[in-house]
């Protein structure tokens, strides 16, 4: 049986040439953690060039999310970065159809990108 | 160039066609790999005109047709590839349900014929194994629809940084200007410069716009990461297949009930409804597997919105062909139910309308619980049962489109 995280972190290592993806297991979920490949920088804009740790958190496209779950979310991850939490979390929705769509949840506002 | 008007509406170029074969020919090639709409292959019979002789020329095709005609025994099917049932696998992941195909030849059925499901680790087709062999061991020379994708990304991105670089320089200069202290000479010598640049730059543009992909393969020095390692067999050397095709649970039930899938555990295409819907008249599931047998029956190639916001994309022919060319947004006559709100409508209109596809809103009239429940509960064989609860919804569109006065005359 194979779980969401697990669909997810496949995807991110073997289409998006994620490294060193593990999990972090939080008390309501799991979150995965993991490195960009050096070469997905979105935009020359020092704003959306991803970091060597990112953290994605799997969903299904069926689910409902709030606001405090997301906090709930950042907060737990601070815990275990030393009270940092960080600037975003990658949403990683997996749909019906096996495709996984990536979207940043920010914590706060973010700088605009350049197009 | 802007990757929002240009990524993921693409066509997607299939694994044997080379990309710089004229437009002509190449649809010759596609309808060649690609000649059935779905995973059934037809029997062609030749016509009985007056000439007596083709009455015997159409006696003897009826004569060795009909024991392929599968009606009569199982050996006979056994005969007939295309109408063996691909096998199909399901999992529950949470609260979902997959889908999975994963024979080779299986894959190959479902997506040459009908564009069936997609591939776990690719874009439509399962394409990863290709993709890897090459990434991880070098070996393989056709470019797959990823490859192509990111080899265009490249480009795009040198030139938005080649962009960059000219705009400061330009700002550079106007800085210049603006100080009364720098020489004549000076500036005469930058704004060459900047010319220089600026024509390159437009070059580069032009360069992109032009549609075939330059197949100069830049070398790859990516490093084999450790994961990589870990997918080739020690002894063999051989890569070991993580992919398999998906399908989408109104795709399952669409294919069991054509009889081109068989899933072991659900032996009807009623059985596999079940699995996937709650219960209730209105369940978005079922709807789904309504709306997409809708189409499908009108002779389109249904695929997932996702990308853009929508339920459904219909594709003419299927992805390797066209663009997709409308996307369905899936709305009920019941109250509460998704797609209600004008905002979420018209913000929807807006991502499908930059893709330069239409908008269509799939109306879907819901029986009563009751009429429902008693299709459900009764007596009916299985096969039938799914025709008679389909026969209870009606499904009706309406196209949308933003219409500017000031801007649009018709």
């Amino acid at each position: 049986m194979t779980s969401l995280a697990e669909i997810v972190a496949t995807n991110l290592v073997h289409y998006n040439l994620w490294t060193a993806v593990e999990d972090v297991v939080l008390s309501s979920r799991t979150v995965l953690c993991g490195a960009p490949p050096p070469t997905s920088v979105i935009a020359t804009d020092s704003s959306t060039v991803l970091s060597d740790q990112e953290y994605v958190l799997p969903l299904l496209v069926s689910e409902k999310l709030t606001l405090a779950t997301l906090d709930g979310i950042f907060r737990e991850i601070a815990e275990r970065r030393a009270g940092v939490r960080p600037e975003k979390v990658i949403g990683g929705i997996l749909n019906t159809d096996g495709t996984v769509v990536y979207y940043f949840i920010w914590d706060g506002v973010a700088k605009p990108r350049k197009n | 160039m802007p990757e929002g008007s240009t990524g993921g509406s693409r066509p997607e170029t299939t694994p044997g066609s080379a990309t710089a074969i004229p437009k002509n020919n190449k649809r010759r090639n596609l309808m060649e790999l690609y000649p059935f709409p779905l995973p059934i292959t037809p029997i062609y019979l030749p016509s009985i005109t007056n000439n007596p002789l083709s009455w015997l020329v159409a006696g003897y095709a009826y004569w060795t047709a009909f024991p392929k005609l599968a009606l009569f025994s199982d050996e006979s099917r056994a005969n007939q590839p295309s109408l063996t049932p691909v096998n199909c696998e399901y999992e529950y992941i949470s609260s979902a349900i997959i889908f999975k195909v994963t024979s080779p030849s299986g894959m190959i059925t479902l997506w040459r014929s009908g564009f069936f499901g997609k591939g776990s680790l690719s874009r439509s087709d399962p394409s990863w194994s290709t993709r890897t062999a090459r990434r991880v061991m070098g070996v393989g020379t056709v470019l797959t629809s990823e490859e192509i994708t990111n080899l265009r990304r490249q480009e795009r991105m040198g030139f938005k940084n080649a962009r960059d670089r000219v705009q400061q320089m330009e700002l550079e200069l106007r800085r210049l200007m603006s100080q009364e202290t720098t020489p004549e000479k000076i500036i005469k010598e930058r704004t060459a410069v900047l010319e220089a640049e600026k024509t390159k730059l437009a070059e580069l543009r032009a360069d992109l716009q032009k549609k075939p992909v330059k197949l100069a393969t830049t070398p790859i020095d990516e490093e084999i990461r450790e994961e990589d390692l870990q997918l080739v067999h020690p002894v063999t050397g051989e890569l070991t297949q993580l992919e398999y095709l998906q399908l989408m649970p109104c795709e399952a039930v669409f294919l069991t009930l054509i009889g081109c899938l068989k899933v072991p555990a659900l032996p009807t295409s009623w059985s596999v409804l079940q699995m996937v819907v709650s219960g209730s008249a209105n369940c978005e599931e079922l709807i789904r597997c309504i709306v997409y047998h809708h189409y499908r029956s009108l002779g389109w190639c249904v695929r997932s919105g996702i990308k853009f916001g929508t339920d459904f994309l219909l594709y003419k022919g299927g992805p390797p062909f066209t663009h997709a060319e409308h996307g369905i947004i899936i709305m009920q006559n019941q109250k509460g139910c998704r797609n209600t709100r004008w905002v979420d409508i018209s913000g929807t209109a807006r991502v499908v309308g930059g893709v330069k596809k239409n908008m269509i809103i799939a109306f879907v009239d819901v029986p009563e619980q009751d009429a429902y429940a008693k299709v459900v509960d009764g007596k009916e064989h299985d096969e039938v049962k799914l025709g008679v609860l389909y026969g209870l919804y009606k499904v009706t569109e309406v196209g949308y489109r933003r219409w500017v006065p000031s801007r649009n005359r018709e």
